[in-house]
């Protein structure tokens, strides 16, 4: 019996394919900027642990390298560098267990986010880093792990993972902690076992050392009182706003969002290029030398803490500096639905304007930096010393800042950008200008968000060498082979 | 807020194959078309209403064939490959485009790029590079194009509805009603009439819309038909073509002025916008009680953005809602809706008459689907389309499924008190 018959017998005939046609639905990485070289050679889809257990056997009889990918692009990544198999879970999608008193929840991996924070909310509980979007997969924003709405105060997806259920590259299934007492009588109520915490040892793993297949989380009491409000700075003020940031993230603000005008002007332009102040009903209300604007969501148990919490948050703006914007930003443009969760709406309504200006077909995200908040304007300055010297700023080529202050004093800013691929010179341009910032951030001891290696830029292992050499003696010790995520831990780091 | 704005959509439904092969890949990869589970999940105080949130399981491809490979995104990737990275178009290619149901759910969840606007140009880039397409669309080709309808019948149904050869309002009944369901043509004509509207029809005259060429990506004799039915239209001095036919509507309204890059001289409705407007207008009473409960099956091409058409006299953006506001006015109809429905409604295996014709066990599958679901809700589901109504009719046979299946037009004459009996005389449904 060949692989290919033996992983039919394992998952089903109609969950296995190997199809150029149905592999090339994987070969993407998201904005699909980024084109595996080598895509995937199968796809499998199996319906249980015990499967995927099988399978990862299967792949290790047979040699046949395997990575996991949930069923969107940005997230759940990590690319197939090797070919081999690519592992979507996407029919592990129940949700096996609700519990509000203890406020858990456990669902199988490929649950997407979305379902599971419905779930979780009917229940009168929230998962507090829902994602941004209706794709990624519990699992998938655990091996790569993102950030998120309610980052601010609770930190990203995979920081409220009490329990995992893996498969190791030999095939056993272990449960790690919450999970491994889950048939117990007190259930699954903790993360933190006797010894290390080795559920913090698949975050972030792209899979390299197993296949999650359940994940439990600790979920919280949804307070019924939301709030939202909106501040801007002028582009000089980089320095009162991190101040801002700072004390706002110590005050456990839910979610802090930051972006520039560039946003916005997007909105409001034309396709011949011009943005028609007289079109932004929003906009004209402010300053036009307001460049950046903050969108600050809070929460409470009452109106009355919702209300002080506000006037908090406008006393501190005040104090910092910051001009207070009227409740029309918000509530028009992301405090309402369904921007909230749905940013590809917000992104859908920048990209048009800029393709009728410039052809732009690409939202392209170079990188995604994580840094100290108190070096917001720092970074903001090079970005823009950068950005301005390879002409990306402003129309027709904007580059859109996108700013998230995260719990633990870290922000992590992207740069958005909107190309047009078929002229080689936006191309080179875009290019130069992330690989003059890659040099630039990675000297500075930064690190990177998201997108695992090899895309991810060199300077993310260099600058943890130890993290990175430890991490590929476990993946030796764990998968001798090399079958998981094969890519994960190649690079040679001295 | 909506949950998004057609308006601002790229239009891809005015693009030409040329303009998808250079800009084909401005997908966001959010899986939206993709993935199980809501499209939008809460706002941290209420629950998305069900217009955002949409249902779990939304494409018929992904349902039915399980990889990734056959929904939107997976479908555009494919195409991204042919145009921008010069790959082959394989058997496997082929397949994978036609075995869309052109239900067109992806362009609901997508408010950038339209994957089904993708996945018909990729239908035109395999018959301009003269690849096989599957059986029997060539026969289907030939058949609209030198029998001018869909079977290749010589005669159409015994009664053609009895209606003079001019007026402003031209009825167009299309192949399903004029050589398959005489009865919804009949009803039709009789509502019309009664609502004492100027309707007249082509009689003999009248040829296939020339969907399937549409769907099948021969735009060749797809721009043939369109040219031929709109000059004739013309030449008749129609103000308003008003289809009883989802397939045809949207053929009319949307793909003509597509194909043709012009907008068209007159105005296309489906019947149901003109009953809505003669029972708001008075003109049209629907008296007697119809006590029953049923659950409506929204066609296709007549929900969300497959029937958003922009012209300032369409006032009615939401075409799913005016099949609805129809039911209300009748007395004692009780309608129940099913879990998937309006704009997240589900295909019923019809899949554009493609999957019907070319992939009958997907069709019949979506179709056993679809009527389990109805079934759920009522012991009657009704719809607006005589290809939906057909298939509905074959699926609950199929599946063994006990329910009846009728048409929101018969429902209304017999509250309206029109003699709709099947019967030889008028010609009944063959």
């Amino acid at each position: 019996m060949g692989f290919y018959e033996k992983i039919q017998n394992i998952v089903g005939p109609e969950y296995v394919s190997n199809s150029p046609e149905v592999c090339r639905a994987y070969a993407y990485n998201c904005f699909m900027t980024y084109k595996y070289s080598v895509p995937p050679e199968y796809i499998i889809q199996p319906q249980t642990t015990q499967q995927v257990s099988e399978v990862v056997k299967a792949c290790n009889e047979y040699k046949v390298p395997l990575t996991p990918k949930g069923p969107a692009g940005g997230t759940g990544s990590g690319g197939f560098h090797h070919g081999g198999v690519c592992l979507d879970l996407m029919y592990m999608d129940k949700i096996t267990h609700i519990d509000p008193i203890s406020m858990k929840a456990v669902t199988e991996a490929g649950a997407s986010y979305f379902k599971l924070s419905q779930e979780v909310f009917k229940a009168g509980m929230m998962l507090p880093t829902t994602e941004y979007s209706c794709g990624p997969t519990v699992a998938g924003s655990i091996v790569a792990p993102v950030v998120a709405f309610g980052k601010t105060r609770y930190g990203r997806c995979c920081d409220t993972v009490d329990g995992l259920e893996v498969v190791l590259p030999d095939g056993k299934i272990v449960t790690l902690g919450s999970l491994a007492y889950e048939n117990s009588n007190f259930g699954p109520f903790y993360r933190y076992i006797n010894g290390p915490d080795l559920v913090n040892m698949f975050v972030g793993s792209n899979g390299a050392y197993g296949i999650i297949t359940r994940v439990a989380f600790g979920c919280q009491k949804r307070p019924p009182f939301w709030g939202n409000s909106f501040y801007y700075w002028t582009e000089e003020q980089t320095a009162e706003m991190e101040e801002f940031m700072l004390e706002a993230t110590g005050m456990e603000v839910f979610d802090i969002h930051l972006n520039d005008r560039w946003k916005f002007d997007a909105l409001f332009t034309t396709p011949d290029g011009v943005t028609h102040h007289e079109l932004n009903f929003l906009l004209n209300q402010y300053p036009r030398d307001a460049y950046f604007f903050m969108q600050n969501t809070f929460c409470a148990f009452s109106q009355e803490e919702l209300d002080e919490k506000k006037k908090q948050l406008d006393e501190l703006c005040v104090k910092c500096k910051g001009g207070i914007m009227g409740p029309e930003l918000a509530d028009t443009l992301i405090g309402n639905f369904p921007t909230m969760h749905a940013p590809v709406c917000i992104s859908n309504q920048v990209m048009k304007p800029l393709f009728d200006m410039n052809k732009a077909n690409y939202h392209i995200i170079p990188d995604s930096y994580i840094y100290p908040t108190v070096k917001f304007g720092e970074v903001f300055r090079k970005i823009k010393e950068v950005y301005v010297k390879h002409n990306y700023w402003g129309f027709p080529t904007p580059a859109i800042l996108d700013g998230f202050p995260m719990k633990g004093q870290a922000i992590c800013t992207q740069t958005w950008s909107y190309i047009n691929t078929r002229d080689q010179d936006q191309m080179d341009r875009i290019f130069a200008a992330r690989t003059e910032l890659r040099e630039w951030f990675g000297a500075q001891g930064g690190v990177h968000e998201e997108h695992q290696p090899p895309n991810v830029p060199a300077y993310a292992w260099e600058n943890q060498k130890s993290d990175y050499q430890l991490g590929q003696l476990i993946k030796k010790a764990l998968d001798p082979n090399d079958i998981l995520s094969p890519c994960t831990f190649e690079m040679e780091v001295k | 807020m909506s949950y998004r704005n057609y308006e601002n959509s790229f239009n891809q439904e005015r693009w030409t194959l040329e303009e998808f092969r250079d800009w084909q890949d401005m997908c966001l990869m959010c899986g939206g078309c993709t993935g199980h589970g809501p499209m939008d999940p809460h706002n941290n105080i209420e629950l998305a209403p069900y217009e955002w949130s949409g249902p779990e399981r939304r494409c018929p491809s992904i349902e039915y064939y399980k990889q990734k490979a056959f929904g939107g995104q997976g479908r555009l990737l494919n195409a991204a490959a042919i145009w921008r990275d010069g790959a082959e178009i394989t058997d496997d290619f082929v397949n994978l485009m036609y075995t869309c149901s052109s239900c067109g759910v992806c362009n609901e969840t997508c408010p950038l790029y339209q994957p089904m606007q993708v996945i018909l140009a990729a239908r035109e880039e395999i018959n301009a590079q003269g690849k096989a397409q599957p059986e029997p669309l060539p026969e289907l080709y030939n058949n609209v194009d030198e029998k001018h309808n869909l079977f290749g019948l010589e005669t159409r149904a015994k009664h053609v509805p009895d209606l003079p050869k001019a007026g402003k309002n031209l009825y167009f009944t299309g192949c399903y009603t004029s050589y398959l369901l005489p009865r919804i043509g009949y009803v039709n004509a009789e509502l019309l009439k009664r609502g004492g509207l100027d309707v007249c029809h082509m009689g003999e005259e009248e040829m296939c819309c020339g969907e399937i060429a549409r769907q099948g990506g021969n735009t060749e004799l797809f721009r043939k038909i369109a040219r031929e039915n709109v000059e004739k239209v013309k030449s008749m001095g129609v103000e308003r073509v008003i289809c009883s036919c989802a397939h045809c509507y949207k053929t009319w309204a949307k793909e003509y002025p597509w194909v043709l890059q012009e907008e068209l001289p007159f105005t296309v409705v489906h019947v149901m916008d003109v009953l809505k407007e003669l029972i708001d207008e008075g003109k049209l009473t629907p008296e007697i009680e119809v006590n029953k409960t049923v659950t409506y099956h929204d066609p296709c091409f007549l929900r969300g953005i497959n029937a958003y058409v922009t012209r300032p006299e369409d006032v009615v953006s939401n075409k799913h809602e005016v099949a609805r506001s129809v039911l209300a006015a009748i007395p004692g109809l009780e309608l129940k809706e099913m879990d998937r429905h309006g704009r997240w409604s589900y295909c019923c295996g019809g899949g554009g008459k493609i999957s019907l014709n070319c992939y009958p066990d997907f069709a019949a599958a979506t179709g056993a689907e679809r009527i389990t679901e109805a079934k759920e809700a009522a012991d009657e589901v009704i719809t607006a389309c005589p290809v939906c109504y057909n298939q509905l009719r074959y699926a609950a046979t199929e599946a063994n499924v006990d329910i009846e299946v009728g048409d929101i037009s018969v429902l209304l004459a017999k509250s309206c008190g029109i003699d709709t009996e099947y019967n030889e005389v008028k010609g009944g449904d063959k």
